[in-house]
């Protein structure tokens, strides 16, 4: 005990005694039916939380799991809060909209709590990179359990924190068991500290039932990432008490396995190891039990959401950035002067003009600014490395992981740009927007704000299957997200800008066929989506559609590429083409006074029909006025073929959408 | 003080009823919050119930062999 000062370690045991009679107290909740939802319990591994957190100063945050409650204990948040919370009161950490699974408090250090095992992984490298980008002192621990070592977003997020050295402590607390499943029979080397070495930095293994162990362990990890040596991982070798959640009667614990670890209990080994005594422990107990019965006695009664509530926080409302960053962007040019600009060039422009407005801003994903390279895929970033080299990441084939990297810098402040290089990478990508980027301001309880910027290219182009899926239908109907697919120059650089300042996660589908891409990267069969672009700051607000051609016989509805085929064929027959451009939200104003007006509506979709935005966009017209007539032009429901002849046939062209056209206006005549 | 303790919600599905297969304890007997007080059958597996206070097991309401929902008091403890 040499070294540790006598409150210290008093402080260490309350910490402890109160994780397990909080979770106890929980416990019993559960068994009185007194308590909604399910929990997963950490008795017996209260030692991991206590003595990592002990080793963290106020500034430093953590990322938890599904199994959250003594890491959120011993970073500080209040047994009210958390009581609260699981009783589904509008008073607790995350005003009822998380729960036992996302417990978290933004202005305590910890993130709410991430449910997919290892998905607080990037994110929590995410935020280390922010802190290093941002020269702040912080470091970042992430709690992930055994079972998340064999998830790819494990493998991606530590091997980034690895190559840009971030302040990052990856905590792995052991405890034999995946759910029901024990380590030996998924992994070939269950010696999880050892994996720290083949990405390059240090691991170690820790007795996790011994505080003070993991306390000295964690301020080693703690030095070592403040100077620049991180990332550390330490393996926390400890044992689950409880079931995996609340149902589980443990059946697949050994009774000796069992035996054997309740001897090694972290709070009765400190009891005798710090020599706490009688009275010590029964005036901490005392304490404790009174401050959790009245917690209990609290959260029957604390005020639960109103319904009227259950639409809120879903976006951040007013945009977070000071319009005084506009005023001092140097970009800006005399008033009146415009460029023809491909969208390539347009987007290159307005990602440098708020580079050079904003700091906070970066660039994140595969050969974006690698000297020589192509600027991402179809040169969008090309050369902007030459001024902003520290603000071009150029990152592994990892879509999980960067895109999790981003959303941990977007959530500390930061604004960065993740691009995938084809749309189809989304799927790897997947579950850091959905559940991550879009979900945690609600699950926060509206005190997360994730000003990320994503872009993605879709579109058949002779690439076959896997480089060519239109995936609008994938992300638009995902709340907390907002999805924009800009047709040309003029609007490609208006929303990046406006979804740069909006605050929330914005998503932009760009298509292959409109970039103007230049030299090796230009496209054969590329349309021209050039446009009069001003040097002027300006913004296309998200969320409104734009009419491209006023008409009288019937709506033609369509974006990205199919406005250029729509506008091809719209003479001839008097229509009018609306340029649906934002996904998510729809622009129904717009495209209400327009159908109202003709009463037919065409919508065109590069992409199979079943399931498409245009089946949304079907309903939305069909509930809000029933007596227009609508009809689809889109792909047939099969994969994008390679082959040109198929290619072409697959992909709606000006023919196709005119035979739709015509077909919708000889019905409505007969 | 009584506490009465309800037959816990550890069925996986909806409106089963759960069986008590034997008490570990008997009316009269000092038990502590925590220790296994009643044996349970539940759709899924047999398993422990803890007892939810400190005190003295004052009425059984629900003898071994029998069935009822969930919620149902099946205990009384006197608590100390």
């Amino acid at each position: 005990m040499s070294g540790h000062d006598r409150k210290f370690l008093l402080g260490l045991y309350e910490r402890m005694l109160l994780i397990r009679e909080f979770e106890d107290t929980v416990k019993f909740l559960f068994l009185e039916g007194t308590m909604p939802g399910t929990i997963h319990q950490c008795q017996g591994q209260e030692a991991t939380a206590v003595g990592v957190c002990a080793a963290l100063g106020a500034d430093d945050w953590i990322t938890s799991t599904f199994r959250g409650h003594g890491h959120a204990l011993a970073k500080g948040l209040t047994p009210q809060e958390m009581m609260d919370e699981l009783f589904g009161a509008e008073t607790g950490c995350c005003k009822g909209r998380g729960g036992s699974m996302h417990m978290g408090n933004m202005s305590k250090g910890m993130v709410p709590g991430i449910a997919i095992v290892a998905g607080g992984i990037p994110l929590a490298a995410g935020m280390a990179l922010s802190f290093k980008m941002e020269n702040k002192p912080h470091v970042v621990a992430s709690f992930f359990g055994d079972g998340a070592i064999a998830e790819g977003a494990f493998h991606e997020g530590v091997n980034m924190a690895a190559i840009w050295d971030l302040p990052l402590i990856l905590v792995c607390e052991n405890n034999l068991y995946g759910a029901s499943t024990h380590v030996d029979l998924v992994m070939k080397n269950s010696r999880i500290s050892e994996r720290a070495k083949s990405y390059g930095f240090r691991g170690e293994t820790v007795d996790g039932n011994d505080v003070l162990a993991v306390y000295e362990a964690s301020q080693r990890a703690v030095a070592d990432c403040r100077a620049g040596k991180g990332p550390v991982l330490l393996e926390l070798l400890t044992y689950r008490r409880t079931g995996h959640s609340r149902r589980d009667p443990c059946h697949y614990q050994p009774k000796d396995e069992r035996e054997a670890w309740a001897q090694r209990d972290p709070i009765e080994r400190f009891r005798e190891q710090a020599h706490i005594t009688a009275e010590e422990h029964e005036l901490i107990n005392t304490r404790i039990q009174k401050m959790l019965a009245d917690c209990v006695e609290r959260a029957k009664v604390a005020p639960h959401p109103s319904v009227s509530g259950l639409a809120e926080y879903v976006f951040v409302e007013a945009p977070p950035r000071s319009p005084a960053l506009n005023v001092q962007n140097p970009v800006v040019s005399a008033a009146g002067s415009t460029r023809r600009l491909g969208i390539a060039e347009a987007l290159r422009e307005g990602i440098a003009e708020e580079m050079a407005a904003d700091p906070r801003v970066f660039c994140i994903g595969e050969d974006i600014g690698v000297p020589g390279g192509w600027g991402g895929a179809f040169t969008v970033t090309l050369g902007l490395e030459k001024k902003y080299s520290e603000r071009m990441i150029n990152t592994p084939i990892a879509e999980l992981g960067f895109f999790g990297l981003a959303t941990g810098a977007a959530m500390m402040g930061m604004r960065p740009i993740a691009d995938v290089q084809y749309g189809d990478f989304l799927f790897l990508a997947s579950d850091q927007i959905i559940n991550n980027a879009a979900k945690l301001r609600y699950m926060s309880g509206g005190t997360i704000s994730v000003p990320l910027v994503m872009r993605a290219p879709v579109g058949a182009t002779g690439r076959g299957s896997q480089h060519a899926q239109n995936m609008e239908r994938y992300f638009t109907g995902v709340p907390g997200l907002k999805v924009v697919a800009p047709s040309n120059a003029y609007d490609a650089k208006g929303l990046l800008k406006a979804a740069l300042r909006d605050g929330n996660p914005v998503l932009m589908f760009e298509h292959k066929l409109l970039y103007g891409s230049k030299g090796a990267r230009a496209e054969g069969g590329a349309v021209d989506a050039s446009s009069d672009v001003p040097a002027e700051d300006y913004i296309v607000p998200l969320g409104k559609a734009a009419v491209r051609r006023e008409g009288k016989n019937v709506t033609v509805l369509a974006w990205l590429l199919m406005v250029h085929y729509a506008m091809q064929t719209a003479d001839e027959l008097d229509a009018e083409v609306i340029d649906v451009r934002s996904l998510n939200p729809i622009d129904w104003d717009t495209i209400g006074a327009s159908v109202r007006k003709t009463g037919r509506a065409v919508i065109v979709e590069e992409g199979p029909i079943t399931g498409g935005v245009g089946a949304e966009i079907a309903a939305g017209i069909a509930e809000r006025w029933p007596s227009v007539r609508v009809t689809r032009v889109a792909s047939p429901d099969v994969p994008v073929p390679f082959t040109p002849v198929l290619e072409n046939a697959y992909r709606p062209d000006a023919n196709r959408i005119s035979a739709g056209v015509r077909q919708i206006l000889e019905e409505s005549h007969g | 003080m009584e506490v009465n303790m309800k037959m816990p919600d550890l069925a996986t599905n909806e409106g089963v009823e759960l069986g008590i297969t034997r008490w570990l304890a008997n009316v009269g007997d000092a038990v502590k919050r925590g220790q296994a007080l009643l044996e349970i059958e539940t759709d899924k597996a047999v398993q422990e119930v803890e007892c939810i206070a400190n005190g003295t097991l004052q009425t059984i309401h629900v003898q071994s062999g029998e069935k009822v929902p969930v919620g149902t008091v099946i205990a009384t403890i006197k608590v100390s």
